[in-house]
């Protein structure tokens, strides 16, 4: 039985994955917008210095013309102010408060899935599509969220805020195929983004994370480099240009083994310093967490379990380790790893795994 | 499937049908500037074009007609002031023209100029008083358009013109005429101007030809330097076949003006009608102002204007949200906000402009469709 023709935006950023995802779904027959969305604009922030975006409007040129060999109405929607509130305000907060963000969550959740979502639902559009490389599987009511089959290129890790229900008006069509599969469809079907190069980095950093925050946030004042005991080593020239668990450009030479940022203090304005061993914790605690089946939450609270058992990918291209997670039942949760300890950098997402290492049970940003 | 409806004239009217191809794309037409008959056929082919272009705004053949790449090219070399003209004269203009002609103005006041700028009434009506008043600083050019693009709104340029001639004013009168072509009487000499700008496709000629028809002025300045075509005021080898299309079409809607307009105003009013009963909270814009027959502004509270574009796409109908505008970027219309509206009531307006080619089954596909569209977007609102 043939199957039925949905109404779908596919969300178009002008790469070779979105390209594939809508020529997959326009072979299947749906019905087809795509959509770009004009989130920054460079023009009015500096310029763009590098090609490796996926936000700049040449990318848009590339996404009208894919879709104009696909046959696929094609717009821009505008959500440049929900963008700045949502993604970057928060972004450059949490560089000033010495965290290490990953805007390319909140993007997804709050923008990719939640605006383009409602945008599309008053056109009358239910479904949504991407070129994430991450799977859907489950009947309706009970869908799951799945890494991708290409282990080089899961995306699964940005998408742990959406929710089982949203899951089902969600479609990742490239999910199931490798990335090299996806360039060969891509050329094959003559698409212009067939040998596009990948998209690194976050879309609207165009040159270091710390020069961004300070021309839209402004700097935050010099202060001292120290290491864990407060023996001052040098000095810093502000904690926005500092990530835990950096060890290029700290500016303090002549050290036996490689040093790294360890902590940064934004209440004493200190970036602390250390052997990579201080980078490694125990454990660690989220905040802000979905958990995508909700029933999981129940079904722990039902079985008295205080515990769970899981894999915790803790950035992106983390392998993921092995967690004994505590879930309040408020959601809120630590974790703390079994085998080995790793290294966490607050701000930064930990996504929760099934033990498998496959499926997404949830996950929440890194806390102090 | 249904053929895409335009609704969207305004913004480019299509090629009419009665352009003849086989003339636009003549393979004898050489190189215009061109001894030998392949130029001397494309050059006599461009002069009779130029006729055609003047007759439609009068047949003075003192007029001169320089063809542009378009109406923007036009504006800019009617406004082309060097810095040692515009330093410390005076342009007065409305509020409400082209983006061509507000960003020229930009450059003329970077060069020193000072824009004395004029915004509509209430009713968006415009009056002589404030034109007159800036009299005293003498100023070098007036501008104001003939029609807005995006209310169909018609500004009284003869009566201003007069009423400035009459108080003494020697500088230059300015008109952006490219709505008014094809949908009134244009006539270069009842509007006492001395420089309008028109363009081709809007009236249904190819795209990338317009002109700028100037009366007696002799220091105009050429944005594009080169070669001696079109009176050493634009170089550059002519745009051939766009400006046969433009003589093609200006003949076309000069003599068929009449019953073209009576069209235009059925098909405009039938809608308006129709969509006002099934919504009377439905603003017209302009309604009480004198305004062309072939354009609506329509304002439909709570409704996102840039949806109601793309849902009337997805039906096959193209119509606009403000003046056309690529960029995906919605900023609320400065047409709509200097008549008056609110910016969130500029973002719920959309203009129709129709082409008198519009068949009645077509016109009716159109009222159900934006009917159905605003009542859904309503709903999901």
């Amino acid at each position: 039985m043939p199957k039925a023709t949905r109404k779908i935006v596919v969300a178009l950023s002008g790469g070779v994955d979105s390209s594939v995802a809508a020529l997959l779904l326009k072979q299947q027959g749906h019905e087809l917008i795509g959509v770009s969305m004009q989130v920054w604009d460079y023009r009015n922030h500096g310029g763009c210095s590098t090609r490796a975006t996926c936000c700049a409007p040449s990318d848009f040129m590339d996404a009208r013309k894919v879709a104009a060999v696909l046959d696929v109405p094609y717009y821009v929607f505008d959500f440049e102010s929900s963008f700045r509130e949502k993604v970057i305000d928060k972004f450059v907060r949490s560089y000033q408060q010495g965290y290490t963000p990953n805007p390319c969550v909140e993007c997804n959740n709050k923008v990719k899935f939640g605006e383009l979502r409602a945008r599309a639902h008053t056109l009358g559009f239910e479904q949504v599509a991407t070129g994430h490389y991450a799977r859907v599987e489950g009947e309706a009511g009970r869908k799951r969220l799945l890494r991708g089959i290409d282990g080089n290129k899961d995306q699964s890790y940005f998408l742990y805020g959406t929710k089982a229900a949203e899951l089902g008006a969600t479609i990742f069509p490239v999910g199931a195929l490798t990335k090299p599969e996806v360039r060969e469809l891509a050329k094959a079907a003559g698409l212009v983004t067939a040998e596009k190069a990948e998209s690194q980095d976050i879309c609207f950093v165009s040159g270091s994370a710390g020069e961004f925050v300070a021309r839209i946030g402004g700097r935050r004042p010099a202060g001292q480099i120290t290491d864990k005991s407060g023996q001052v080593l040098g000095h810093h020239d502000g904690i926005h240009n500092f990530t835990i668990g950096q060890r290029r450009g700290i500016g303090i030479g002549g050290n036996e083994e490689p040093i790294y940022v360890v902590d940064i203090d934004a209440a004493s304005n200190q970036v602390i310093v250390g052997p990579k061993e201080e980078l490694e914790r125990e454990g660690f605690r989220v905040a802000e967490t979905n958990w995508i089946n909700p029933e999981l939450l129940e079904t722990l609270a039902k079985d008295g379990a205080a515990e769970l058992s899981a894999i915790a990918q803790v950035r992106h291209r983390h392998a993921g380790v092995p967690v004994t997670l505590k879930i309040d039942q408020n959601g809120a949760c630590s974790a703390r790893f079994v085998s080995e300890w790793s290294t966490i950098s607050p701000g930064q997402a930990a996504v929760f795994y099934d033990t498998a290492n496959i499926e997404v049970l949830g996950g929440g940003t890194i806390v102090r | 499937m249904r053929k895409f409806i335009n609704l969207d004239a305004n913004a480019s009217y299509g090629p009419l049908p009665a352009l003849k191809p086989s003339s636009i794309l003549d393979s004898d037409y050489l190189n215009p500037s061109s001894i030998h008959r392949g130029g001397q056929r494309a050059k006599a082919a461009i002069e009779l074009a130029r006729d055609r272009v003047r007759e439609l705004v009068g047949s003075d053949s003192a007029l001169k007609v320089i063809f542009t790449s378009g109406a923007t090219e036009a504006l800019n070399l009617a406004l082309n002031f060097p810095p040692e003209v515009a330093r410390g004269r005076t342009i007065v203009s409305t509020t409400i023209e082209h983006p061509a002609v507000l960003a020229a103005l930009q450059r003329f006041e970077k060069f020193g100029g000072v824009v004395r700028w004029v915004a509509p009434g209430r009713n968006w009506e415009f009056s002589e008083a404030p034109f007159l008043n800036a009299l005293a600083e003498k100023p070098l050019l007036v501008n104001l358009m003939c029609v807005n693009n995006e209310t169909g709104q018609l500004l009284p340029v003869a009566e201003i013109s007069q009423a400035l001639r009459s108080a003494g004013y020697r500088g230059l009168v300015l008109s952006d005429a490219v709505q008014a072509a094809g949908k009134l009487d244009l006539s270069f000499a009842g509007l006492g101007a001395d420089m309008l700008a028109l363009s081709g496709h809007k009236i249904g000629a190819l795209p990338g030809v317009g002109a700028l028809v100037v009366g007696n002025r002799t220091d105009l300045e050429p944005l594009v330097v080169g070669g001696p075509q079109e009176g050493r005021l634009r170089a550059g080898t002519e745009n051939v076949p766009g400006i046969i299309s433009f003589g093609q079409a200006a003949e076309y809607v000069r003599q068929n003006l009449a019953h073209r307009l009576a069209r235009y105003a059925a098909l405009r009013d039938t809608l308006e009608r129709e969509i006002s009963a099934r919504f009377p909270d439905t603003i017209i814009n302009c309604a009480n102002t004198e305004r062309v027959a072939n354009t609506s502004s329509l304002t439909f509270p709570g409704v996102n204007a840039d949806d109601l574009v793309v849902a009337l796409d997805l039906a096959g109908i193209g119509i606009s949200s403000g003046s056309a505008c690529a960029s995906g970027k919605p900023e609320p219309s400065h047409v709509l906000l200097a008549g008056g509206l609110a910016p969130a009531t500029a973002r719920s307006t959309v203009r129709l402009s129709f082409t008198a080619e519009a068949a009645d089954d077509e016109l009716a596909y159109c009222i159900e469709k934006l009917g159905d569209a605003v009542e859904r977007l309503r709903g999901a609102a």
